[in-house]
C-alpha cells in the first residue's frame, strides 16, 4: 500500500475523461496486440465516477487480467475562454489472475492530467498495479492537434501521437501515431504502433 | 341633441384611453422570458457539450438546446407557457463541471 501512495505522489501524470457529468454513464472499450480493456463508468456526483473494469495485460510473457471496481475522481479543473484542463484521481480494487492459475488480490491507482482546446489536446497519465505477484506501473502520454476546427453538430477529427511505456509489456516506448473522430456523444480511435501494433478504441457517453 | 354629443365625446375619450392604459401595462411588466442565452467557459469539445444539453434537457421546461463551440454560448428555448429559472440553469451547467460567465434572458417580440 505504502508503494502505491509514494507511487501516486511520484507521478506527475491515462485516457478520456474519468469522470463526465453527473449522472454520465461511459461506456469503453480499446484493444491492442498486447492490451485491452473494457469499462463501464457512471459519474455519481459532479466530481465523483465509479466503475468496473476489466484489463488484459501481457506482462512478463504472462497473460495478465485485472477486474477492478473503480472510483475515480475529478480533483481540479480549470476551465479557460479557450480551454479546459484537469486532474483525475484514479483508482480499482479487485482480483487479479493470469495463464498460469495465480489469482489475488489487486489494485490500481494513477493519476492523469489533461489540456485541451478546439486545435490542441495534451494528456499524460501514471498508473501503478499491483497484486501478489505483480507490481508494475505503465505511463503514457498523447499529444493532439485538430487539422480543422469542427463545431458540435459536425464530425470532429484529430490527429494524435501517443507514446507509453510499461517495463513489463515492453522494453521501449511504444509510439502510436493515430486518428481520433468524435460525433456528439461517440468516440473512437484507430491507428498503429510504428512496429505494427493495431489499436483501436470506443467510448460512448450516454 | 346637446345631451347625444356629450355621450359621444365621453363614449369616444374613454375608447381612446382604453389602449394607452394597455400600453402602459406591458411596459411595467415584460413577458415572461422565452430562453435564456448562456455563455460557458471551458466549453471546448463535443463530450463537454454534450454533458451539457442532456442535462438542460432532462427539464420539462426546456423545448431544445442549440450549442455553439464557437461562440461558447448555449441557446436554451422554453416550451410556450413555461419557465426555467436562470438560477437553476446556472446549477446545473455548474455541475456538468463548466463555468457560466453570462445571462442573457430572451424575452418574446410583443
Amino acid at each position: 500500500m505504502l508503494n502505491l501512495i509514494a507511487s501516486l505522489f511520484l507521478s506527475l501524470l491515462l485516457h478520456a475523461h474519468p469522470v463526465t457529468y453527473e449522472d454520465g454513464l461511459m461506456l469503453k472499450s480499446m484493444a491492442r496486440e498486447d492490451m485491452s480493456e473494457t469499462s463501464v463508468t457512471y459519474t455519481f456526483a459532479p466530481r465523483f465516477a465509479v466503475g468496473l473494469e476489466y484489463d488484459r495485460l501481457e506482462m512478463n510473457q504472462l497473460e495478465t487480467s485485472w477486474g477492478l471496481l473503480e472510483l475515480n475522481a475529478l480533483v481540479k479543473r480549470w476551465n479557460g475562454e479557450h480551454s479546459q484542463a484537469n486532474i483525475y484521481l484514479l483508482t480499482g480494487a479487485g482480483g487479479y489472475w493470469n495463464d498460469q492459475q495465480a489469482t489475488s488480490f489487486a489494485g490500481k491507482l494513477g493519476l492523469q492530467a489533461d489540456y485541451e482546446t478546439r486545435r490542441f489536446y495534451t494528456l499524460g497519465s501514471y498508473t501503478t498495479w499491483q497484486s501478489e505477484d505483480v507490481e508494475s506501473y505503465y505511463a503514457l502520454y498523447r499529444v493532439g492537434y485538430a487539422p480543422f476546427v469542427a463545431g458540435y453538430y459536425d464530425l470532429n477529427v484529430w490527429v494524435i501521437a501517443q507514446f507509453d511505456y510499461n517495463p513489463d509489456m515492453r522494453s521501449e516506448v511504444q509510439v502510436t501515431p493515430f486518428l481520433r473522430f468524435f460525433y456528439k456523444n461517440v468516440l473512437w480511435e484507430m491507428g498503429a504502433s510504428l512496429r505494427g501494433n493495431l489499436y483501436w478504441q470506443f467510448m460512448v457517453h450516454l | 341633441m346637446k345631451v347625444l354629443l356629450i355621450i359621444l365625446m365621453l363614449s369616444s375619450t374613454a375608447l381612446a384611453a382604453e389602449p394607452a392604459t394597455k400600453a402602459a401595462k406591458t411596459e411595467t411588466a415584460p413577458l415572461p422570458a422565452s430562453g435564456v442565452i448562456i455563455s460557458v467557459k471551458g466549453m471546448v469539445c463535443s463530450f463537454c457539450a454534450q454533458g451539457i444539453e442532456k442535462k438542460l434537457k432532462a427539464f420539462k421546461e426546456v423545448k431544445s438546446v442549440n450549442v455553439d463551440l464557437d461562440t461558447k454560448k448555449v441557446d436554451v428555448q422554453f416550451v410556450a407557457g413555461q419557465n426555467l429559472a436562470t438560477e437553476k440553469i446556472q446549477e446545473t451547467i455548474k455541475n456538468a463541471g463548466y463555468d457560466v460567465t453570462d445571462v442573457k434572458i430572451l424575452r418574446p417580440l410583443q
